[in-house]
């Protein structure tokens, strides 16, 4: 019982054990996973990483001159890195920060219409494919007569 | 992985045969879809022996009435109350609503072409 | 004069952390008949790994079945995966594997510990086990970059390297650990709430242990040397003298002993894996896709778990039938209410610590 009252003084005067957060900040260890970062001019637009992401939170909007748009939904990303990965030329075209990530940093980071997304890029893939024939189609047939 | 072919009718006789709870673990009840047939699997492991599984299985059409086994394994009933949740088989004794609600999809697990 | 009462035990009950419903019917408070529904969180998760999602991603979507020991579900159906693949493994993966999962071991064991205490009205030590679990928290932070989900182990090997300066820094929290469990085994030794109130509460005997298939601490606890661990070569867990922890009686004080005396199996065996860490890759190339049937069992925190994983030479699998711990532990559950007390029953649950999402899938 004494050491039990010893033990409840000492710990009137212990640290706590919680952090005091917006005084304070969260110890962050190295390697820690964060948001998922993509860089336009080092991608070669190969798709990979949209083919393995778990969840489907890389998105590519195929436009008819044959670019291409980079979507990506950090409210759906599992943060498992397999895109950074698997990506050809990673560190420089997509990578991983390090950082913590703040909820909702800004209203354009909540994409409320990601699945009419998800079907837009569908149909313009489908789009696309058509166009892309119907222009192989006309230059076969330009041909000959040329 | 040891696999053992049953016949529909003498299911019950051989795992009697073979089941000794203090010496056999039991496992689960596995179901799979073979697209026109199921395929039920009891499937048990030995206490003493490493690496040890050993699968009982049985070809049913769908509207077969399978065995029950659960006067043989006591607690097989959990098992087989999934099974019949998620594949829709009849099974003796069991009835339906133990994992999904009566307002939930029909057979989930079933490969409908 | 017997007066026969209906108790409702959960969906929503202050004494259960998951959603499982009970109906229990006392006689003079006394439990006789139980009837339990566990479909509550039901999420379909078979279908989609044999629908949406390929091969390569299983590992991903499984590990999301369960929150406290996604990674032996990821690493489960990894090695079922791999067996169909004939991918042959390096060793210093295998060697990583364990390590995280032992890990998730020490701080789900924990979390049950905690647990228990709370349910013996002591919600003091619930707050301090949890204060300390915060750290092994940290340490998988730092091994995997995540707190919860660690996505640490992929088809082939695991994603991470280790770094040798970890080295100090394990062994550093390996101590912090070791201090807190040799405290708080204590605790559960000498205080009079958990140990002389728990003994003889929910004992079941070894006999009937075995006839109901229990699995994990709770067949450990009968005095019964069964565990998987010991039983598979999967993974190097022979190389490391890894011993079976037993404790007798079968009751709710037994499974803590158990539990308690696993953490320091535990931190033993991460500071065996540390120092006899293999050189060499961390990965191997993945070729082809998964065909035939394996079926693969691994030793989960609360007991045994299962995979059989069926592919046919297609990038989706045909079948992935999960059974979980706790799954095999639910009948054995309903049958120890039987005859116990009313006051007993959120202990008795606690004590099996059950993981619904788990369950339902």
């Amino acid at each position: 019982m004494i050491q039990g009252m010893i033990n409840s003084f000492c710990n009137l005067f212990k640290k706590s054990a919680t952090i005091d957060f917006p005084n304070e900040q969260m110890k962050i260890s190295k390697n820690y996973r964060g948001l998922i970062n993509h860089s336009d001019s080092d991608c070669i637009w190969c798709d990979v990483c949209e083919k393995v992401c778990p969840p489907g939170a890389i998105l590519f909007l195929q436009n008819m001159d044959g670019s291409k748009k980079y979507n990506y939904n950090p409210y759906l990303c599992i943060y498992c890195g397999e895109c950074v990965r698997n990506c050809p030329k990673p560190n420089e075209a997509l990578w991983q920060e390090e950082n913590i990530a703040f909820s909702s940093s800004s209203k354009k980071e909540v994409q409320d219409d990601w699945f009419s997304l998800e079907d837009e890029c569908k149909i313009a893939r489908v789009k696309y494919k058509e166009h892309k024939e119907s222009l192989k189609k006309s230059q076969k047939v330009e041909q000959p007569l040329s | 992985m040891v696999k053992i072919e049953l016949q529909k009718d003498n299911i019950l006789n051989e795992l009697a045969k073979f089941y000794d709870y203090k010496r056999h673990g039991f496992m689960t009840v596995n179901g799979v879809d073979l697209g026109d047939k199921m395929e039920i699997q009891w499937i048990f492991y030995d206490y003493s022996e490493k690496n040890s599984t050993i699968v009982y299985f049985c070809l049913f059409d769908y509207e077969d009435e399978i065995p029950s086994v659960v006067s043989i394994v006591t607690p097989a009933w959990i098992a087989e109350a999934e099974v019949v949740d998620m594949f829709g088989v009849n099974i003796k004794g069991v009835n339906r609503g133990f994992f999904l609600e009566d307002d939930s999809i029909k057979m989930p697990l079933r490969k409908i072409s | 004069m017997t007066k026969v009462l209906n108790v409702p035990l959960g969906s929503q009950h202050v004494a259960l952390l998951e959603p499982v419903s009970f109906k229990l019917t006392t006689k003079n408070e006394r439990v006789v008949e139980v009837t339990a529904d566990v479909g509550y969180v039901h999420r379909g998760i078979e279908k989609a790994c044999e629908t949406k999602f390929k091969f390569k991603q299983i590992p991903f979507v499984v590990s999301r079945v369960c929150g406290l020991c996604s990674i032996t579900h990821a690493t489960t159906s990894t090695l079922a995966i791999e067996k169909l693949l004939n991918l042959e493994v390096p060793k210093k993966a295998k060697y990583l594997r364990i390590l995280a999962l032992e890990l998730d071991r020490i701080h789900s064991h924990m979390l049950c510990l905690a647990h228990t205490a709370e349910n013996a009205g002591y919600e003091a030590l619930f707050m301090r086990i949890l204060r300390d679990r915060e750290h092994v928290m940290e340490l998988q932070e730092i091994l995997t970059g995540n707190r919860v989900h660690f996505d640490y182990v992929c088809i082939g090997g695991v994603n991470r390297d280790f770094d040798n300066d970890l080295n100090s820094t394990f062994e550093k929290y390996l101590k912090i650990f070791e201090n807190f469990t040799t405290e708080i085994k204590e605790l559960f030794l000498n205080n009079w709430s958990l140990s002389l109130k728990y003994k003889g509460v929910g004992a079941i005997s070894a006999d009937r242990a075995l006839e109901q298939s229990l699995a994990g601490p709770l067949i450990r606890a009968c005095g019964l040397k069964i565990d998987v661990r010991s039983e598979f070569d999967f993974l190097p867990y022979s190389e490391l003298d890894f011993n079976i922890i037993t404790s007798d009686g079968g009751d709710v004080y037994g499974r803590n002993m158990v539990r308690l005396d696993e953490i320091f199996e535990s931190i033993r065996l991460i500071r065996a894996v540390i120092n006899n860490l293999p050189e060499g890759d961390i990965q191997t190339k993945v070729k082809g896709n998964p065909d035939g049937e394996a079926i693969v069992r691994l030793e989960a925190p609360r007991g045994e778990l299962f995979y059989y994983i069926k592919g046919s030479k297609k990038p989706n699998l045909d079948r992935v039938r999960i059974k979980t711990p706790t799954f095999t532990n639910i009948p054995s559950m309903i049958d120890m209410l039987k005859n116990q007390e009313y006051a007993n029953v959120p202990a008795i649950i606690a004590s099996f610590d059950p993981c619904l999402s788990c369950t339902a899938k």
